[in-house]
């Protein structure tokens, strides 16, 4: 049944994932064709940061759009034909949609790929100064991370989404207004607190803050 | 647009808000005025029976009636200012002395002012030492925690305040009605940065010169902190080299404690003036329609840097390694023009290290003597000698190099368990029937 559903995700989500892969693959490659030379003892350091800083940038788009475009091509179909497909499957519905966030894991493995083998040809070709160290795999781990989050935030708000009544579908974006206008009405400060919470120490979405350089001091 | 249509577009403009018919009577009263003074004396002269008179009369009149309507409006100005005042002295206000300091706050968070005060005094004390303080802080006076923001200038409200020195932003209503703990709090810490500026303000120049003073923030040192490690990784000279790998004296010219050598080859290596040639060359071509200005007298002509290339010249310096073109741009440039060995945060680590091991006055000894050399000044205010206040610098910096490419393992866990959380909602909307 696992291999049905892994099959089904790959055949709606192949396009996306390949486009994704080659981007995280070659991104490095960029880095080093904008930075102008693979021996970068003979640069100043910020001659090689600033770059990498905007290639870390990069990554993170590339971490989002993976979740995003995962969590979109699993349910999307289902969306639109009213799991009709999703429906007629011999499993329990929770079990179905275990399968496919299981599929949408393994599907993110293509462009994880992609980034640990640019990382690594980046890391092989160039030389470097003693102070500047490079980091393939962590950055492979923090992408792996920053997009399994993505993917999470967005099949969870994806799966079941219903056509016939879209109202209930985006109620949780009304509690963004909700928090504004308790705080205006009582004086209380939960919106603050909940922002600062998001850009805090504990925040869930700490892995997408942070460095993502390839290349770090 | 030519200057007639300029001005014939400018006349017709649409007058509404009230500061621009002010405008525009003062521009009237400007242009009438040299026109219509030389025809009004001539009226005179003439005699009242002119025929002309009445032609000439009239600008007399307009510009009668806009001073008329100037009059009024700077009457109602004043009254409109002095209804300001009488609310703002009908604002309860506590007035609050904390050795040298005196602040006045709105009598609502006088509390927290008066915590907030007392804490600021003892941190200033320590730092600067009470003298220095008391002579900087004379006839002045802090507003903290009120609703006005409207005007932060130096204002006579008080009697026994002679002059504000400014007003504690009051951002939201929310900012004040926080929790006064939190309030006392920021007023300690924004009288501390305020006065620790307002002191660096009038520091001498020579110490201005080399760096003002740091904020006393112990959020705003760690970043610091992390920028000045970037900073002494990133300075492409010898110097910086020879101090990341534990030379004091070289620490001090990359510090500017010392004069740097005047050869450009005992600063920079040929790889450092490829780079400083590099940026150098964008700034002084490319940068001017970017609008970046050069460092010294702003963005100046090729040909006196040397090399008399039309602007649309490539880059000598951008390939990788140098290139004798490269080389003779750099050695073209003047010695304003070539860079500092190293950036400017570090300084600031230094000086918090100064105080660090100064202790009590550490601040004020900096500042007492302002015709020594800043490497005394510095050693004065650690009580330690040059190369230990170094070490200790250079210890700290090291350090402080940040951490790279963080995943925790707490952005992990929480990230992991925010991916149960989601999923597990998504979960039991599907699973509702």
């Amino acid at each position: 049944m696992f291999r049905a559903v892994l099959m089904t995700h790959w055949k709606w989500s192949r396009w996306g994932m390949l486009l994704l892969a080659a981007a995280a693959l070659v991104t490095p490659m960029v880095l080093l064709g904008s930075i102008g030379a693979r021996d970068l003892t003979l640069l100043p350091a910020w001659e090689v940061l600033t770059p990498t800083s905007l290639a870390g940038a990069a990554y993170m788009i590339i971490a989002i759009f993976t979740g995003l475009w995962l969590a979109a091509s699993a349910w999307s179909v289902d969306t639109t034909l009213e799991a009709v497909y999703a429906l007629t499957r011999p499993v329990p519905r929770w079990y179905f949609v275990l399968l496919r966030l299981g599929s949408g894991f393994a599907l993110s493995l293509v462009p994880i790929l992609g980034v640990l083998g640019g990382a690594l040809l980046a890391a092989t070709v160039t030389t470097r100064p003693a102070e500047m160290r490079v980091f393939p795999v962590a950055l492979t781990l923090k992408f792996a991370v920053a997009a399994w989050l993505s993917f999470g935030f967005c099949f969870g708000g994806f799966t079941g989404l219903r056509p016939r009544n879209q109202s209930r579908n985006f109620w949780a974006i009304g509690l963004i207004p909700a928090f504004a206008l308790l705080d205006w009405a009582t004086g209380s400060h939960v919106a603050n607190a909940f922002g600062a919470w998001l850009v805090g120490p504990w925040s869930p979405l700490g892995v997408y803050f942070g460095r993502w350089n390839l290349f770090d001091v | 647009m030519s200057s007639h249509s300029m001005w014939r577009t400018l006349w017709r403009t649409r007058w509404r808000t009230p500061w621009r018919a002010l405008l525009r009577r003062m521009l009237h009263a400007a242009i009438a005025v040299p026109l219509v003074i030389p025809g009004a004396v001539l009226a005179q002269r003439g005699g009242a029976g002119s025929t002309a008179a009445p032609a000439r009369l009239s600008p007399t009149a307009e510009v009668r009636r806009s001073y008329q309507a100037l009059a009024e409006s700077l009457r109602v100005a004043r009254e409109a200012d002095a209804e300001e005042r009488r609310r703002q002295r009908a604002t309860p206000r506590d007035t609050i002395r904390a050795g040298a300091l005196l602040v006045a706050s709105d009598s609502q968070w006088g509390a927290a002012a008066r915590v907030g005060t007392h804490a600021a005094r003892e941190r200033l004390e320590f730092l600067f030492g009470a003298p220095r303080l008391e002579a900087s802080l004379r006839d002045l006076a802090i507003v903290v925690a009120t609703r006005d923001v409207r005007r932060t200038g130096l204002v006579r409200r008080d009697p026994e305040i002679n002059a504000f020195r400014g007003v504690v932003p009051a951002r939201t209503a929310d900012y004040l009605n926080g929790d006064a703990h939190v309030l006392a709090g920021q007023i300690e810490q924004w009288i501390v940065v305020s006065m620790t500026a307002e002191l660096s303000d009038h520091a001498d120049k020579s110490l201005l010169r080399w760096r003002a003073l740091p904020t006393p923030d112990s959020s705003l040192i760690a970043q610091v902190l992390a920028s000045a490690y970037v900073d002494l990784t990133f300075a492409a000279s010898i110097p910086a080299r020879r101090c990341m790998a534990g030379d004091t004296s070289g620490c001090a010219i990359a510090l500017g404690l010392v004069a740097p050598p005047m050869v450009l080859d005992s600063l920079f290596t040929r790889d450092d003036r490829r780079a400083l040639g590099r940026i150098r060359f964008f700034v002084l071509h490319a940068g001017d329609k970017a609008g970046i200005r050069a460092g010294d007298g702003g963005p100046q002509p090729l040909s006196r840097v040397g090399s008399g290339a039309a602007l649309t010249t490539p880059n000598p310096c951008e390939p990788v390694p140098a290139t004798d073109a490269c080389e003779a741009f750099v050695r073209g440039l003047p010695r304003h023009q070539w860079p500092a060995p190293m950036g400017n945060f570090p300084r600031d680590v230094l000086l918090f290290t100064a105080f660090d091991l100064g202790g009590a006055g550490a601040a004020g000894r900096l500042l007492a003597d302002s015709t020594a050399p800043i490497v005394s000044r510095l050693e004065s205010a650690a009580r330690a000698p040059r190369d230990s206040l170094l070490r200790e610098w250079r210890r700290r910096m090291l350090a402080a190099r940040p951490a790279p490419m963080p995943v925790g393992g707490r952005d992990a866990i929480l990230a992991f368990a925010a991916i149960v959380l989601f999923v597990g909602a998504g979960l039991a909307r599907w699973s509702r029937t």
